[in-house]
């Protein structure tokens, strides 16, 4: 049952004044980092989040998931005008928006990519909510050796997350890890590569690395790319809102199941809306009663899609809310953000902070008007955005960045970082090395570190902790599981397939 | 030919700006974040060949941020760490 005097008290932060025009700010400049292609979710809350440090802490989150859900709508603006996904999780608009636009029908496809979106953060932002109360069980029922156990767990998904080399991803994620141990140990009063810094006495800062590994190396690759953002010129800005909007309401069922789509993919850590929307694309073409027209500027494939990228917010926002595992790098930033604003994701976002945690939720289902509202205020101009020179946006970008990572705490080692990890990141992305991994080391890392230390000196060092309830049985169970499964998987389907044969 | 020639263009474009950032922050560090940051945008803007207004207006603009980061968030970027 949900607690309605929480809820209550979450709509009335969210409604009230700052809480709703710092809303329908972030919202605005997610569109805009979103629709600039190489800027996208991470890059645009990274960036962001410094300037949130003198808001009290609801309405910073509150202004961070505007910027969110905004950057999940405005990815598909360059997607449709000009076949440039603002972010992955766009890519899958561009199959049907850039053909609606190619034969004038922008406007109708940006209106239906809008539309879709709003109802697809509304679905997903409800149905959140409605299930937070069970939620909130489940968490309490973690403890610090559960904490560490979900910590290793979620340094397995490197497994998941690999898309090429795993020794590669592995190692992407290690160096995460041992960027995470710079500075005081947890529990021992201990230095660890401070080189006598007393700048580096409190660690690396998360959100200077994150800021260093997403903006200046994509800087430096767009530096390459020169020119402007758009590459495929003018195109004709035609079509008709209402329309749009007809189009969207005729098909409630391709809505309501990309939104569940979007929802269950974005809880699963390391997937994201780059996933779930082709999810959502292949399954409305499978349902689709014109499949031929996919390819050629569907409507029925724009509704999947935005519809359940934007859902994928809500279901991104589980893992990381709970347990702190980033469903995506843009969740990563985020929970860099809450730690900023001295917010540990866990059991306390479920009890004495359980204000906040009902005001995101809320915030996402605000959220979804206003993106309605902006969405179809944008449809007509929104064509100038992707216009822009990439080596105007590049020193703007650079010199936020720079100052932002400097307001952190005021020092200059934080600089440093941005550049060092600026320039790492640039090879690690240029090499194939998993960026998601390495976010999974460096938050992981220390969350792991934290939880082992702390169980060991609850059971004066013994391992049995670990094993002593089924909850942790199963955790265990489920990180073998995910280790071995990739290995096992297919020898066991070899060996029942060889026996059936038999 | 020219292939291998607009690569090597692409590559000396991304160099410089890396020594552009490189040189904004160990400067930044040095006199003061606050100073570099108009000289910072304006080098990069000519390098990439921007027209005068655009250069002046992004200029004036990122100097106008920065005098916010001291002005309303009380950093001390005049100064440098040195």
């Amino acid at each position: 049952m949900v607690d309605l005097s929480v809820l209550f008290h979450a709509i009335e932060t969210v409604v009230s004044w700052p809480g709703i025009a710092l809303l329908a700010l972030g919202v605005f400049i997610g569109i805009i980092g979103g629709g600039l292609p190489g800027v996208g979710g991470a890059l645009t809350l990274a960036i962001a989040t410094p300037f949130t440090l003198q808001m009290g802490d609801i309405t910073a989150i509150i202004f961070l998931i505007g910027i969110y859900n905004g950057v999940m709508y405005g990815g598909s603006i360059s997607a449709i005008l000009f076949n440039v996904p603002g972010s992955a999780s766009a890519a899958a608009t561009t199959l049907e928006g850039y053909p609606m636009a190619r034969v004038g029908r922008a406007v109708d496809a940006l209106t239906i990519s809008a539309v879709s979106s709003a109802i697809g953060d509304f679905l997903g932002g409800v149905a959140v909510l409605a299930i937070l109360p069970v939620l909130v069980s489940i968490v309490l029922l973690f403890g610090t050796p559960e904490y560490f156990l979900v910590a290793v767990l979620g340094l397995s998904l490197i497994m998941v997350v690999s898309e090429g080399s795993f020794l590669k991803d592995a190692m992407a994620g290690g160096f995460g890890v041992m960027l995470a141990t710079v500075g005081i140990a947890p529990m021992l009063p201990t230095q660890r590569y401070t080189f006598g810094q007393l700048g580096l006495h409190n660690g690396i800062s998360f959100v200077a690395a994150l800021i260093g590994i997403f903006a200046v190396s994509e800087m430096l690759r767009l530096s390459k790319q020169g020119g402007t953002i758009s590459r495929g010129g003018d195109v004709d800005i035609g079509g008709s809102v209402r329309s749009g909007i007809r189009t969207v309401l005729s098909k409630p069922l391709t809505l309501i199941k990309s939104s569940i789509i979007g929802l269950l993919i974005g809880a699963v850590p390391g997937s994201g809306g780059s996933v779930s929307t082709f999810i959502a694309y292949g399954e409305a073409k499978r349902a689709s009663n014109n499949p031929e027209k996919f390819g050629n500027g569907s409507e029925e494939g724009i509704i999947a899609t935005e519809s359940s990228n934007n859902a994928t917010v809500s279901g991104s926002l589980i893992p990381t809310l709970t347990f702190g595992i980033p469903g995506s790098t843009t969740t990563a930033v985020l929970i860099g953000a809450l730690m900023l604003h001295g917010i540990r994701p866990g059991p306390a976002l479920f009890g004495a902070q359980i204000n906040l945690t009902y005001s995101i939720f809320v915030s996402l289902v605000v959220c979804s008007l206003i993106i309605f509202a902006l969405g179809l205020l944008v449809v007509r101009w929104a064509g100038y955005l992707t216009t822009v020179n990439t080596s105007v946006i590049i020193p703007i970008i650079i010199v936020l960045s720079v100052l932002g990572a400097f307001s952190l705490n005021s020092n200059y080692i934080d600089v440093f970082v941005v550049l060092a990890l600026g320039i790492v990141g640039y090879f690690m992305e240029s090499y194939d090395y998993s960026i998601v991994a390495f976010l999974l080391g460096l938050i992981l890392g220390p969350i792991a570190e934290e939880n082992l230390s702390r169980s060991l000196s609850l059971s004066n060092g013994s391992l049995d902790i670990f094993f002593a309830t089924p909850l942790r049985l199963l955790l265990i169970v489920a990180t073998v599981v995910i280790i071995v499964g990739p290995y096992l998987g297919p020898v066991l389907k070899q060996q029942l397939g060889s026996t059936s044969n038999a | 030919m020219s292939e291998d020639s607009a690569e090597s263009g692409d590559l000396i474009r991304m160099i410089v700006l890396g020594t552009l950032i490189t040189g904004y922050i160990f400067l930044g560090y040095a006199i003061g974040l606050f100073w570099v940051t108009p000289i910072f945008a304006l080098a990069h803007l000519i390098y990439t060949g921007q027209k005068w207004w655009v250069t002046a207006i992004i200029t004036i603009g990122l100097t106008g941020v920065a005098y916010v980061f001291v002005a309303l968030m009380n950093l001390d970027i005049v100064t440098g760490g040195l």
